[in-house]
């Protein structure tokens, strides 16, 4: 179609709809009447028009995002670039990716490094910087410089690197993890310089010297990584200076770049300088304390350096520093790039006369032209420091002038303690490899702040706030959403602080609703992270106060914020006393959280948080009724939870996720009602109707997205459970849908055929055909069905999966009890064999739990001799051994009767051993009595 | 520097016409939406709220210095978002497709809590070849699809960003979505009917 085409159908579309529909079609005819062609386009438009659905664009896009960041890793990891395969992500910067590789052909294994555009970079620019490092690499040829092994494009034309993998840690770690003297860390350091020395002889600069590119592997050979942004000294056409100035790091870059000045080997001369600084005193040479242009300049380009010795770790060290190492590193930091060392050989040279003892060739600066500088620079902050310490030295004398800079200085401290930590924090967040800066800020942040406590008592203002930072520091040290510094105790400890700031203001300002609320979510977080740790008694405390706070503050909630905290406490409880097994009062949690949410969801009748909610509430309702034994209570619940999320479906019924809660809502009703649970209504029938509708609902959500493998295992899984559901008696029926489930779910399977659920519900499904084709005579279908549960199931054996193991063991079992009751002793006793030995022998610690594994392994054995005393191929000691093993089983049992976990089912199948131990003794009397 | 601060420095000088400084701002951009949703995903309750649309914003506040200089470029911003936002979807749905088909394997089963957690996948691809057919004879519309559904711009911001009135964009989007709703749905060849 030509623009001038489409902009008559566009037109005449925007006009159609302006007319009635009935009138529609007619007055389309009439326009359209000389273009048949015109008239379909402009009709089907329309056509299409009346079908969209709201939303159906942001649903395609919405489910695009979720399942970009779903496992999209794994990805990665499968990969192959031409010979190599991608074992895991190394690290990644800008626009590049490093992963592990191996190289695995005939003759040798071997891991490397190699490094990858990221998709959807592959702009020329970033195309030609990549080549040109490869370049790079390729002319260096150095001991401290990995080498370039092979480079290439892949199948999909991206170009990759591939270099020597070298496992080390950083320079700075390394030099810390094993200690190092200063004289091991200079030798360290001279290599570095000699690599960076062949890169100048190569004609490129660095730019980018730290200590993250700077690795000692396993021999303690320092390299020197990512030429990513060095630059070739003669003509390049790249060199765009002042946007690459926006990629280094500032901590180890020198004033010329920072200022976007042109750049030299003395830049790498300064970085050196300042990577040694680091090396040798364990801080960076610049207090970098807010990552703005102007800071950053002010402390790059203007502040002096500090003496080495004088921010050393110990006076030990600070000794060994002052005099000439000083003199040495203050020079390669120079400011003037024609006053630090011409090159990064000399700068070397002079450490290795300082290691042979020989007089170095940098000049210590001058005290007086030092001062004279500093004069010149802190003139009026001078006056400002010496107020302060004079308000601290004559704290006691208080008078208004004093306490108006008290003050001042309170507002300061505070206002930074704020910005450390909720500006600094969020701004380096995003930056690969800042976790170590992050700590650091947090630490810092939590000095400032407990500085802070210390002298608020009495504020309850200054207590509210500080409070207010510990907990968002709890936050940033272990909240699990954010990318988190995993640090439970630190955050357990943080929230501490800010619960017990909080009760203490709370004391003065009882009905201070603010405060008050503030405890309630502290003791929330608390009891959350004590749950994390499986400290469930605790957590409950935590989760009683917090309500008890909140508790006052429910009758004058207008906006429902109150209560919409307090009901997801109260669900939160209600979870810990479940799993404490305590029903009742899990029950009264659920319930009371349930009113709460409904209360909130009557004020917000839009809010789709408090309507999932809602459906948590029932849901949660019901599961502690069904934890009670009250069915029809429970049955109720979960009957609210449905009509609420299908309330929801209605409004949205694109929505895929809410449809996947209606189908585990309905999951509920239908396993209550008579499900494979222990407990249930008994009512086959209902749960049969129930799960005819879950599978549908699974069913639609499948066919939706084939390839969505969660919806192929939800559909299989409920053809599975209904198939269970329907009687013998409905063979037809039943075998028709254990089919369809055996088709749903093999299909998984051969997609992915590492997810062991597929095979565990296909061993199910298999061993409950095998079942129903015995029932009906049909033994060799019977044969085979178990056949292939047995090797579903074989498959994830050393799974440590239960299940698994039992269906195993029982599919072996039958089995073998048909091979003997058809005489075919050998194939019988070969299924006793795999049975006895199913998951291989326990071992001390392994996760499995054996206790009802081993009873049905011993009772296997019982059970195929007992079939074979009875079968034409018996043999006179078949009963005997038919007793001992069942003995055994039985023993088995008894002591895991002694044991938690001890359900109805494996009571079940203590009675079955126990019968047939009846029988065995009948046998053995009637065999004695023939003896006789 | 902060992010931020590279980032409003990077829009900057793009708008100034180097043209560098958007594929240095691509990753930044690419770094920050996947660490949002990733932070989304953790928690089953925000993945439910999780849209594209608020990931974009939320990229946009945290990347872009609050004193940004003018509306120009946070429109240019928007645009550059958006457009990356549709291709780091589409490129990633392809590969999901055909190399791994859910190496993330589900561990799920139908007992579990009744829960809200995302589907696994979409028609992206699809919307992405339509949206390729539709920019040939109609960029604007495509233009409007991007910015309001990739990149999460209300109407009237969408009607700032392209310069054109609130009605328009209206109409252009109610157009865009059944001509892509058809080219979406009808099984033949897509695009067959607007050649």
């Amino acid at each position: 179609m030509t623009p001038e085409r489409w902009r008559v159908a566009s037109d005449l579309f925007e006009q159609a709809l302006e007319v009635p529909d009935a009138m529609r079609q007619a007055w389309l005819d009439e326009r359209c009447a000389a273009d048949p062609e015109l008239e379909s386009e402009v009709a089907s438009l329309l056509a299409s028009h009346l079908q969209v659905q709201s939303g159906f664009l942001e649903a395609q896009v919405k489910g695009a995002v979720v399942a970009l960041f779903e496992g999209s890793s794994a990805a990665d990891a499968e990969r192959r670039i031409g010979p190599y395969r991608l074992i895991r992500e190394l690290g990644r910067g800008g626009m590049g990716t490093v992963y592990l590789a191996e190289r695995d052909d005939e003759h040798y294994q071997s891991s490397v490094a190699i490094k990858l555009i990221r998709p959807g970079f592959d702009t020329d620019f970033i195309l030609a910087r990549f080549k040109r490092e490869r370049q790079i690499l390729a002319h260096m040829k150095h001991p401290n410089i990995p080498r370039l092994l092979d480079g290439g494009t892949s199948e999909d034309g991206m170009p990759y690197i591939v270099m020597e993998y070298i496992e080390g840690s950083w320079i700075t770690d390394y030099a810390k993890l094993y200690d190092l003297g200063i004289e091991q860390r200079l030798r360290l350091f001279i290599d570095v310089c000699s690599a960076v020395e062949h890169a100048h002889r190569n004609f490129v600069v660095h730019r980018d010297l730290k200590p993250g590119n700077i690795l000692v592997d396993s021999n303690g050979v320092p390299k020197l990584l990512d030429f990513g942004i060095c630059k070739l000294l003669h003509a390049d056409p790249m060199a765009g200076s002042e946007t690459m100035a926006a990629m280094l790091t500032p901590d180890y870059a020198s004033p010329e770049q920072i200022r976007g000045d042109p750049v030299t080997i003395a830049s790498d001369v300064y970085s050196l300088g300042a990577v040694l600084y680091e090396l040798l005193t364990g801080t960076r040479p610049h207090r970098i304390e807010r990552f703005t242009p102007m800071e950053i300049e002010r402390a790059i380009c203007i502040d002096d350096t500090a003496q080495p010795s004088s921010v050393a770790r110990s006076p030990a060290i600070a000794r060994q520093l002052a005099g000439d190492l000083d003199n040495i590193l203050l020079r390669a930091l120079e400011k003037e790039p024609a006053a630090r060392y011409p090159t990064a050989e000399a700068f070397a040279a002079d450490l290795q006369r300082y290691l042979d003892h020989v007089p170095v060739t940098a000049r210590p600066q001058t005290i007086r032209y030092r001062a004279v500088r500093f004069m010149q620079r802190h003139r009026g902050p001078l006056i400002g420091v010496a107020a302060v310490a004079l308000s601290l030295i004559a704290g006691t004398v208080v008078s208004v002038r004093q306490a108006r800079l008290a003050e001042a200085r309170l507002q300061l401290v505070r206002g930074l303690a704020n910005k450390f930590v909720f500006e600094v924090h969020d701004a380096v967040r995003p930056l690969p490899g800042s976790t170590k800066a992050r700590e650091l800020i947090v630490q810092t942040g939590l000095q400032y702040l407990d500085a802070l406590a210390a002298g608020a008592q009495g504020d309850p203002d200054l207590e509210k706030e500080l409070a207010d930072a510990y907990t968002r520091i709890g936050d940033v040290q272990g909240n699990t959403n954010n990318s988190n510094l995993g640090n439970a105790k630190g955050a357990l400890a943080s929230y501490q602080k800010a619960k017990s700031l909080l009760d203490e203001a709370g004391k003065k300002r009882p009905s201070d609703r603010k405060i008050a609320l503030g405890r309630a979510r502290a003791a929330q977080k608390l009891g959350n992270i004590a749950e994390e740790s499986r400290s469930m008694n605790e957590a409950i405390v935590y989760y009683e106060q917090s309500l008890q706070q909140s508790e006052p503050l429910l009758r004058n909630d207008p906006d429902g914020s109150i209560r919409r905290q307090a009901s997801n406490v109260q669900l939160d409880a209600a979870r810990a006393y479940r799993l404490l097994e305590q029903r009742q009062i899990s029950r009264d949690h659920a319930a009371k959280g349930l009113a709460l949410a409904l209360e909130v969801a009557a004020l917000a009748p839009n809010d789709l948080a408090i309507q999932q909610t809602v459906v948590s509430a029932h849901s949660a309702v019901g599961m502690a009724e069904s934890g009670l034994g009250h069915l029809p209570e429970s049955l109720a619940e979960f009957r609210l939870a449905v009509r609420t999320i299908e309330a929801l479906t209605e409004r949205d019924p694109n929505n895929a996720n809410l449809r996947r809660g209606l189908m585990l809502a309905r999951g509920h009703v239908a396993d209550t009602l008579g499900g494979s649970q222990v407990l249930n209504l008994g009512d086959t029938k209902g749960a049969i109707a129930e799960y005819e509708k879950v599978v549908e609902i699974g069913k639609s959500i499948r066919d939706a997205d084939p390839a969505d493998q969660r919806a192929t295992t939800d559909y299989g899984i409920a053809l599975s459970r209904l198939a269970a559901l329907i009687p013998d008696s409905e063979r037809a029926r039943k075998l028709a849908i254990q089919k369809q489930a055996i088709a749903v779910l093999s299909e998984g399977a051969a997609i992915n055929p590492g997810n062991n659920i597929f095979a565990l519900y296909l061993a199910v499904v298999y061993e409950e055909m095998g079942d129903l084709l015995k029932a009906s005579r049909d033994l060799a279908g019977a044969d085979k069905a178990w056949q292939m549960a047995g090797q579903y199931a074989g498959k994830f054996a050393n799974h440590g999966l239960p299940s698994i193991l039992i269906t195993m063991i029982s599919s072996n079992r039958k089995r073998g009890e048909l091979a003997a009751s058809l005489g075919r002793r050998d194939q019988a006793l070969g299924h006793a064999e795999i049975a006895l030995h199913a998951g291989g022998e326990p071992k001390a610690g392994s996760k499995m739990v054996w206790t009802h594994i081993l009873p049905r392994r011993a009772g296997a054995m019982g059970f195929i001799y007992l079939a074979l005393s009875k079968g034409p191929a018996a043999a006179r000691d078949d009963v005997e051994r038919a007793s001992e093993w069942l003995h055994k089983s039985a023993g088995l049992w008894f002591e895991a009767k002694n044991q938690p976990g001890f359900a109805p089912r494996h009571q079940k199948a203590l009675d079955e051993v126990q019968a047939a131990l009846v029988d065995v003794s009948k046998s053995q009397g009637t065999t004695s009595a023939k003896a006789r | 520097m902060t992010p931020q601060e590279q980032v409003t420095q990077l829009l900057v000088d793009w708008k100034n016409g180097n043209k560098q400084a958007l594929d240095l701002l691509t990753p930044l951009v690419y770094d920050e939406l996947r660490r949002l949703a990733e932070g989304y995903l953790r928690d089953e309750r925000m993945a439910a709220t999780l849209q594209p649309t608020a990931l974009v914003h939320e990229a946009y506040l945290r990347l872009v210095a609050q004193n940004m200089p003018d509306w120009e470029s946070r429109s240019h911003f928007f645009g550059v978002a958006a457009h990356l936002m549709r291709q780091i979807l589409v490129d990633n749905a392809r590969k999901h497709r055909s190399a791994k088909r859910g190496g993330g394997a589900a561990k799920v089963q139908l007992d579990e809590a009744v829960g809200f957690a995302p589907a696994k996948s979409s028609d992206v691809i699809a919307l992405d070849d339509a949206l390729k057919l539709l920019e040939e004879f109609d960029p604007r519309k495509c233009k409007v699809v991007e910015l309001r559904f990739f990149g999460g711009l209300s109407v009237e911001e969408t009607a700032k960003a392209l310069e054109i009135s609130v009605a328009t964009v209206g109409r252009e989007q109610r157009m865009a979505e059944a001509w892509l709703h058809r080219e979406m749905t009808t099984s033949t060849n897509p695009g067959k009917n607007a050649k």
